[in-house]
């Protein structure tokens, strides 16, 4: 299938907070409570419809402890969103986020999206961390930020649309230079006339500025 | 090996579906005689190559596929000249090629009647068709051995069908469920009557590289598991009696036992160090998501077995904190408590895994860098096209591989397969018992031990490792110098260093001698008949058994990724052959400037010559072998004419006399000179080029993989079995990477165990400085 | 009082439990309904300590199979590897050509009674007097 763009998301956070589910949810639309624990990295895709465009994501996601980390920190420079993902029931897991954002910003692009995600809220009554506390840490760090469960499918698909929505706003405001592929960010075979810099020949995907 | 179907008819066709039945009046029959054991009713279908396939082979074939031990008689079912449908007896060659040629389309249908069973037959053991089992066709492989192009893949066609035509061993009834033909080990797995073959009166391992060679050619029967895993696995101290195994076991047992009860009563006196918290924390996580869907650990999560990994892996991270808990460890052990089915044993033979695996757990990350680095190397050595295609995909640096590398492929093939696979993996590694009793702690813990916390424990933070910068320089030469080179704890690139090239295939002539190679059996089979079972040779081979494998050596390098001390640097001398490293750097010269090997009395040509010897008697690539064991001696000359002048030399002197090598049961000087002539009519093709440049480009088998080669194999196999519809869907990184994560647990353990044996015996024939003995 | 007497018949060789006429009528019977197999009666050599005995001892061979064929099929039935040595002889005293067909050895070799003995042994004994004084050593290695 053919898409106008593709973006390059990853999943982030520690062992155990949910990332393979919420991934198995939003490619799948399912749950499975019974699923291996993730060894280095697990893939996911799907297609989205932003301002009537086709948008295929594409999903890394990361295994959790930091043994790991040696590897998977390969990935955050090409990818263009990110979401990382704590868990609302357990405290230690929201107190490591600044080490994991410190490790996003230091090696992706300074333009990469990330979402905070405090998942599993369908367990309101093993919270540990209010919702509040969640905000607040978005908002200073300048993130945007959703409780998910990705048991009930609860505000899954917005989290990742809602990025890949920031994303492609980044894109118009021409913030992202698209032609890099480094960014996270492919063009896709047809393109769209909406890219920054004018409307390109159809059809034609071109390397290097227009013109 | 020609047939008579051969020379009758030529059959341009390269299979012939064939389907078959058992007559109604059989299984009427049998039904009456022994209600107990009917034969199967419904059709067996395979396919042959009309080409090798002889009567003989299809009455074994059919007799296996239906498991029948009398005799039979086959018909086939063939259109007359009114067009009418009529079973025609199939007797003979002449009978069969006609079949394929007049009846095989679709596919030739085939009936079988058994004969009357026989009341008289009481006490005889009958002997049948089904149990003579001819080895494969080499003779024939061998025939092709003058193609060019992608030589290596033709031969494993052409073995492939060869292989898929014979069956071999009484015992495979059960052995045919979901096992399609083709794939089928070269021997059944390993039944309690054969393991105790391998035992002397008290019980002692008499022949444990014979015992890996069978483990590695056909696995090991389920129930036979626990028992034989922790002899290939290495938990026994060398020579054991089988009284000092149990008392030894025993010991150990309560150790661990000891070694657990120092934190869970910690725990219940509420004494948690944060180590502890962190590990016991990391653990009660995974053990929740490991193989859950088993029936030994399913259903809820207080189910005890999921207890008991929980209690191994704690025990284990809490005294080997170099290397801790770390994800993955949880699939490594989950197999043997499966098998072991016992606690303390799980964590005996869990932590005799460990002793290899260690460094892929290392928060460095070398290890697994080398092993990203050699499969790279691997993939663009035996299939560049579908390299070039990864490439273009930035799919290069083979990250979707890491789970691979880390778990052994456990998680590729469903459980079951898995420990088949497992067990293959583990006995193609020379055997290294411990010294004396295997240490189940590195440093014990206890409330009062004042010992270092786990680095990984106290570290959050990782520094910005080489990994990332090694695995994204994925078009650096660094890679084709195949193992990076460390220099103080720094990766560092050497692109296209000769020195780096030369002192890895120097480490040709150490490591891979003491490396056990394996290879076809058959071959050696045939070798006894032909020889009359020459005693000599036999005993020989006996008494000039190898000494130990120094293989920890080998091993702990492997952690320090070769820190290189020199080109020349000899990391183990041969037993009284070689003499002093030094001495073979001398030999190592004299043979680059050309003079013959036949000068030297040293063990490296006695292989060579015994490679040879092995070559004649049957391996497909034995032509291609001769020459490339000489590229082996002259391994400092890259440029082609000091090579043809070498060769050319060699070629022309007599074959040496054989002196003692414990290489091989092949012998002797005209089968030598044939082997020679044998080898000159392959020369000049294309196989030389191949062979002489795998020899430069590939790591040897004491290295490659962080020596464990058959696993480098596994995953090509792996990403060979999948490059055509990778590349045909076109697939980007992304799909790709998603195909091989949806095949998680779907893997076709036979079907990749057979190919990656092929693949690896013909890369272990490209003959390395080795003294080791072909699996027969 | 019984194991000592099935261990008497376990080690007792085939012509030694049977009677010569037995035999005899056994053979005959067995030859008039498989008239294309040779009737063999294979047990291990006396002394032979280090391979296993076999769960039969009388073997129906087809007489177009080589003898060297059948010396392989008698290794497999032992689940014999390849290291370990294995000597197949007629009448204790020979080995035959391997590429003889049972048919031919039979015609050659057969006993009075009908049958074919042969024996296998792990090491290769050479000439009756090789083995006398192998027997001779029995017990004392």
């Amino acid at each position: 299938m053919s898409y106008a763009y593709l973006f390059k998301y990853i999943i982030i956070g520690d062992t155990g907070v949910g990332k393979s589910c919420l991934l198995l949810q939003f490619t799948d639309k399912r749950f499975q409570p019974v699923h291996d624990l993730t060894i280095g990295v697990e893939f996911g895709a799907r297609m989205i419809t932003i301002e009537k465009k086709q948008i295929k994501l594409q999903i890394w996601d990361t295994a959790g402890q930091e043994a790991f980390r040696s590897i998977t920190r390969s990935y955050y420079r090409g990818a263009a969103g990110a979401l990382l993902v704590y868990d609302i029931t357990r405290r230690d897991t929201f107190n490591h986020l600044t080490t994991w954002l410190e490790d996003a910003r230091q090696h992706s692009n300074s333009n990469m999206v990330i979402m905070l995600i405090g998942n599993k809220s369908d367990l309101e009554g093993r919270r540990e961390v209010k919702k509040e506390e969640g905000e607040a840490f978005a908002q200073e760090h300048g993130l945007v930020f959703m409780e998910t469960s990705a048991k009930t499918a609860d505000n899954v698909e917005d989290a990742f649309i809602n990025t890949a929505k920031e994303i492609y706003d980044k894109i118009q405001d021409g913030v992202f230079d698209i032609n890099n592929e480094a960014n996270g960010i492919k063009i896709g075979p047809q393109q769209a006339n909406t890219s920054p810099g004018g409307g390109n020949p159809s059809g034609n995907t071109q390397s290097g500025g227009c013109c | 090996m020609t047939t008579s179907a051969g020379i009758l008819a030529f059959h341009t066709r390269e299979a012939v579906k064939v389907k078959a039945r058992v007559s109604a009046a059989t299984l009427h029959r049998r039904s009456q005689l022994a209600p107990s054991d009917p034969p199967p009713a419904e059709w067996r279908r395979f396919s042959v190559d009309p080409q090798i396939t002889t009567f003989e082979v299809l009455q074994n074939l059919l007799a296996k596929a239906f498991d029948i031990k009398g005799d039979f008689t086959i018909h086939y079912l063939a259109k007359d000249d009114e067009g009418k449908e009529t079973y025609l007896g199939l007797l003979s060659d002449w009978d069969l090629d006609a079949a394929f040629l007049s009846s095989s389309m679709p596919c030739l249908n085939l009936l079988i009647d058994l004969k009357p069973f026989d009341e008289g037959l009481e006490g005889w053991d009958v002997i049948t068709p089904a149990d003579l089992v001819k080895p494969p066709l080499v003779s024939h492989v061998r025939n092709n051995a003058q193609q060019t192009g992608n030589f290596l893949m033709q031969q494993m066609e052409r073995t492939l069908k060869s292989f898929s035509k014979v069956l071999r061993g009484p015992e495979l009834s059960g052995y045919l469920n979901g096992v399609t033909e083709r794939y089928r080990a070269s021997k059944p797995p390993m039944s309690r009557r054969e393991w105790q073959n391998f035992l002397d009166c008290e019980g002692r391992l008499i022949q444990p590289q014979e015992l890996r060679r069978s483990v590695f050619r056909g696995g090991i029967e389920p129930s036979l598991r626990n028992i034989v895993w922790k002899h290939v696995l290495n938990v026994y101290p060398d020579d054991y009696t089988k009284d000092q195994r149990i008392q030894y076991l025993k010991r150990q047992s309560n150790e661990y036992y000891k070694l657990k009860a120092t934190w869970t009563d910690m725990q219940k006196q509420g004494i948690v160090t944060e180590e502890m918290q962190y590990i016991m924390n990391m653990v009660s996580k995974d053990v929740l998501r490991t193989d859950r869907t088993h029936r030994f650990y399913a259903g809820s999560d207080d189910n005890k077995n999921v207890a008991k990994l929980y209690y191994i892996l704690t025990t284990f991270a809490l005294n080997h904190p170099s290397v801790s808990y770390c994800q993955g460890m949880s699939d490594l052990a989950s197999p043997m408590l499966v098998t072991m089915n016992d606690e303390a044993q799980a964590y005996i033979c869990f932590v005799a895994l460990m002793q290899r695996l260690k460094p892929n757990f290392n928060i460095n990350g070398l290890a697994i860098t080398e092993k990203f680095a050699h499969l790279s190397l691997l993939l663009q050595h035996y299939d560049p096209e579908f390299f070039e295609y990864l490439k273009m995909n930035g799919a290069d640096d083979l990250l979707y591989c890491y789970r691979w590398l880390l778990l052994e492929l456990k998680r590729e093939f469903s459980f079951d397969d898995a420990l088949c696979m497992l067990e293959v993996l583990w006995s193609s590694l020379p055997p290294s018992p411990p010294e004396k009793e295997l240490p189940l702690y590195e440093i014990r813990f206890g409330k009062d031990s004042a010992h270092p916390q786990s680095p990984r424990v106290l570290t959050r933070e990782n520094p910005y490792t080489k990994v990332r910068r090694i695995r994204k320089q994925s078009s650096s030469s660094s890679l084709l110098c195949g193992t990076p080179k460390v220099h103080n704890g720094v990766i560092v690139n050497e692109p296209d260093n000769d020195e780096s090239r030369r002192s890895s295939l120097n480490e040709i002539t150490d490591d891979s001698q003491d490396y056990n190679p394996i290879s076809d059996s058959i071959a050696h089979e045939l070798r006894m008949d032909l020889e009359n079972l020459n005693k000599t040779v036999l005993g020989n081979t006996k008494d000039a058994t190898p000494q130990q494998f120094t293989f920890d050596n080998i091993i702990e390098e492997g952690n320090t990724l070769l820190e290189n001390d020199g080109p020349w640097k000899q990391r183990k001398t041969c037993q009284g052959f070689c003499g002093t490293p030094d001495e073979q750097c001398e030999l190592d010269f004299d043979s680059v400037e050309g003079e013959t090997t036949q000068n030297h009395g040293s063990r490296r040509n006695l292989s060579c010559q015994s490679s040879l010897d092995r070559r004649r008697s049957g391996s497909s690539t034995s032509a291609s072998t001769s020459a490339s064991s000489h590229s082996d001696l002259v391994q400092e000359k890259a440029d082609d004419s000091d090579y043809e002048d070498d060769h050319h030399a060699y070629r022309s002197k007599a074959p040496p006399t054989r002196s003692e090598g414990y290489c091989s049961e092949a012998t002797l000087s005209s089968k030598e000179v044939s082997c020679q002539e044998d080898s000159r009519s392959v020369l000049d093709s294309g196989v030389l080029d191949f062979s002489r440049k795998s020899r430069s480009l590939l790591p040897p088998p004491g290295q490659l993989g962080g020596s464990n080669p058959f696993m480098m194999f596994l995953c090509l196999t792996l990403l060979l079995q999948h490059r055509d519809v990778i590349i045909r869907k076109r697939m980007d990184y992304n799909e790709l990477a998603m195909h091989f994560d949806k095949m998680v647990r779907k893997h076709n353990v036979h079907k990749v165990l057979h190919e990656t044996r092929i693949r690896f015996e013909e890369y272990l024939r490209l003959g390395w400085e080795a003294s080791w003995e072909e699996l027969v | 009082m019984v194991d000592a007497l099935s261990k008497d018949l376990m080690e007792r060789s085939f012509k030694e439990r049977r009677s010569f006429a037995q035999r005899q009528r056994d053979v005959e019977d067995i030859i008039e309904r498989h008239p294309d197999k040779v009737p063999c009666v294979i047990e291990r050599y006396r002394n032979e300590k280090s391979l296993p005995p076999l769960d039969r001892s009388k073997f129906l061979v087809p007489d177009y199979l080589t003898f060297g064929e059948l010396g392989r099929i008698i290794r497999k039935r032992l689940e014999l590897h390849p290291h370990q040595t294995f000597f197949l002889l007629i009448n204790q005293r020979n080995m035959a050509a391997v590429s003889k067909t049972m048919a031919e050895v039979y015609a050659s070799e057969k006993d009075e009674d009908g049958y074919l003995y042969i024996v296998y042994a792990s090491q290769e004994v050479f000439g009756s007097d090789r083995l006398e004084s192998a027997e001779a050593e029995d017990g004392a290695a």
